[in-house]
């Protein structure tokens, strides 16, 4: 489980460029759970997930992790920091290893790993990714800008985080790697029963993959609901510069239209499922 | 934590400082460096602490702001003052085994160190007031007789002004890789001195690699705009001479006499 309270965080505080980033957010997100994190550019979303992978200090507030308080004199860091794995936005500026092996293992290496343990995790993580296994011994330099984003999120998932946090790990890739990633994150998560954030600004992975949504705005956390419930609120949302999937659009047009769909569908089956009911009615 | 280097950095403002021609300012700066190094009493540093507490009212800028440009220099200045304090002939004051304290040596070492804190202040006064490209601006003028004899002045500059620019640009750079490392496990802070120099290289290779590649994209992207150097370039802002830079150098004349003058006039018991 994962507590925040009253959460702040300050950029250069005291200076003449001071800017509150992030201002009290209090909320709670269980274990388990696949967890979306959605606002425009520059409301707090990359400086809220840093403090929660215990990355920057907050400015005030607390954040409490499966009962240990992020800071406080007797958290151990580097085991709370092996717990939780960061996946930043566009991370291929972290390789820096000969092989995209050793690159990959660099996480698990510094969690103290035994050889053939570490071995293991590399290749599973590439696996996941989708990376084949010739590429393991190449330079990550020679690859191309997809593979080099999967191998960087190979890094952390090599790690086996219990809580896995995502900003925008697709951003800049092609349709095709976008799906594979995102696919695998969600099985990896049903499998292994792990915490998930994902930051997106694609509404359509956020509806495809997440149990629940927090929604940021100028620093605040404005909603945070269950899926279903967040892309109720249609006009909400747009009032925050953000949008629906297209596929709710659709259904909020037809309801507008006066056909009987209900709010908050937002997966193409259930889509298909009302809609064909409604025509089903409309013939009779 | 990268971010508190106050050195170099600008701190935007309206002020008579601020307003000053960038040339005035830098001639100034190096004036003020000069007469550092000329002074031989203390009587001289209070007549530089009175002119540079002036500057600093003048610049409206935070006390506060100021100091903190001392802080990364400051255990530098320590160990100067400790070397000058322990190694310096004399007069003994004070003896304990091998180490003593000499007369000389307590003068010599509290020199250096008025001495470092008075560089910094009048350098980051400097910078402070004055934005990087007023700064290479007044250089690129500042050397541009140099051109005759063959120095190449507006390449120097716009070295400069590109360095300049991508200071804040690389350090958060370096905050990111620092923290994506450290989400990965990197270990900065324990181990031996080996082992620190190791933790480093993950940070170093994916800088040098980003720095080379911004290096190639900002070439390309000037290309794209047609740059070709120095010749016949206008500029938006012409730089001028005003009122204000007269003031600035009757003044800063004025206070450089008097502390020059101030080392004929040694107070005696102070030396």
């Amino acid at each position: 489980m994962i507590k925040l309270t009253d959460v702040s965080y300050t950029y250069m505080s005291g200076g003449p460029f001071e800017s509150a980033a992030v201002e009290n957010v209090s909320v709670t997100l269980n274990s388990g759970e696949f967890i979306g994190l959605m606002g425009h550019t520059g409301s707090g979303k990359s400086t809220l997930i840093q403090m929660i992978a215990g990355l920057i200090k907050p400015t005030s507030g607390s954040i409490e992790i499966d009962g240990q308080v992020l800071h406080s004199k007797n958290c151990d860091k580097r085991a709370m920091r092996f717990k939780t794995g960061l996946v930043m936005q566009y991370p291929e500026y972290q390789l820096f290893e000969e092989t995209v092996f050793k690159d990959i293992s660099f996480g698990p290496t510094n969690m103290g790993l035994p050889k053939d343990e570490i071995k293991r995790r590399v290749e599973s993580a590439a696996n996941l990714v989708g990376l084949d296994e010739d590429i393991l011994q190449k330079s990550p330099f020679e690859l191309s800008g997809g593979q080099k984003r999967r191998v960087a999120i190979a890094g952390v998932l090599a790690m086996e985080p219990k809580l896995l946090i995502l900003d925008e790990p697709t951003a800049g890739l092609d349709p095709a790697g976008r799906d594979e990633i995102l696919f695998k994150i969600r099985d990896m998560h049903k499998r292994l029963g792990i915490t998930v954030i994902l930051v997106s600004h694609s509404m359509e992975d956020l509806a495809n993959l997440t149990q629940k949504i927090m929604v940021m705005n100028h620093g605040r956390l404005v909603m945070y609901d269950k899926t279903s419930e967040i892309f109720k609120k249609t006009h909400e949302l747009k009032d925050l510069g953000l949008a629906v999937p297209q596929i709710t659009e659709i259904c909020d047009k037809l309801r507008e239209k006066g056909f009987p769909v209900p709010a908050g569908i937002y997966t193409l089956d259930t889509a298909k499922a009302e809609i064909e009911k409604v025509l089903k009615n409309e013939k009779r | 934590m990268l971010k508190d280097i106050t050195l170099g950095q600008y701190f935007p403002g309206k002020s008579f400082i601020h307003k000053l021609d960038p040339r005035t300012k830098i001639l100034c700066a190096i004036v003020y460096i000069a007469v550092i190094f000329c002074i031989k009493s203390f009587l001289g540093y209070f007549v530089l602490f009175a002119f540079t507490a002036l500057i600093v009212a003048l610049s409206k800028i935070p006390v506060r702001f100021v100091l903190k440009g001392l802080k990364p220099i400051m255990m530098f200045v320590a160990i100067t003052a400790l070397f000058n304090l322990l190694l310096t002939d004399g007069r003994i004051l004070w003896k304990w085994g091998f180490l003593k304290i000499t007369y000389e040596g307590l003068t010599q070492a509290v020199y250096m160190v008025l001495r470092l804190f008075f560089l910094v202040f009048g350098t980051s006064i400097l910078t402070l007031t004055t934005s990087p490209i007023a700064l290479t601006d007044g250089i690129e003028r500042l050397l541009s007789p140099l051109k005759k004899i063959g120095v190449p002045a507006h390449e120097f500059a716009m070295m400069m002004t590109i360095a300049l620019r991508f200071v804040p640009t690389l350090l958060e750079e370096t905050d990111k890789i620092i923290k994506a490392q450290t989400a990965r496990g990197a270990d900065f802070e324990s181990g031996n001195i080996i082992n620190r120099a190791k933790a480093m290289v993950p940070i170093l290779i994916p800088l040098f690699i980003s720095a080379f590649r911004r290096a190639d994209d900002l070439a390309t992207a000037m290309e794209c705009r047609c740059y070709r150097g120095g010749e016949n370039r206008t500029r938006l802002r012409e730089l001028k001479l005003g009122y204000r830079d007269g003031v600035c150098w009757f003044v800063v004349l004025i206070f450089s006499a008097l502390i020059l003058l101030a080392n004929y006039f040694q107070v005696s018991g102070l030396l």
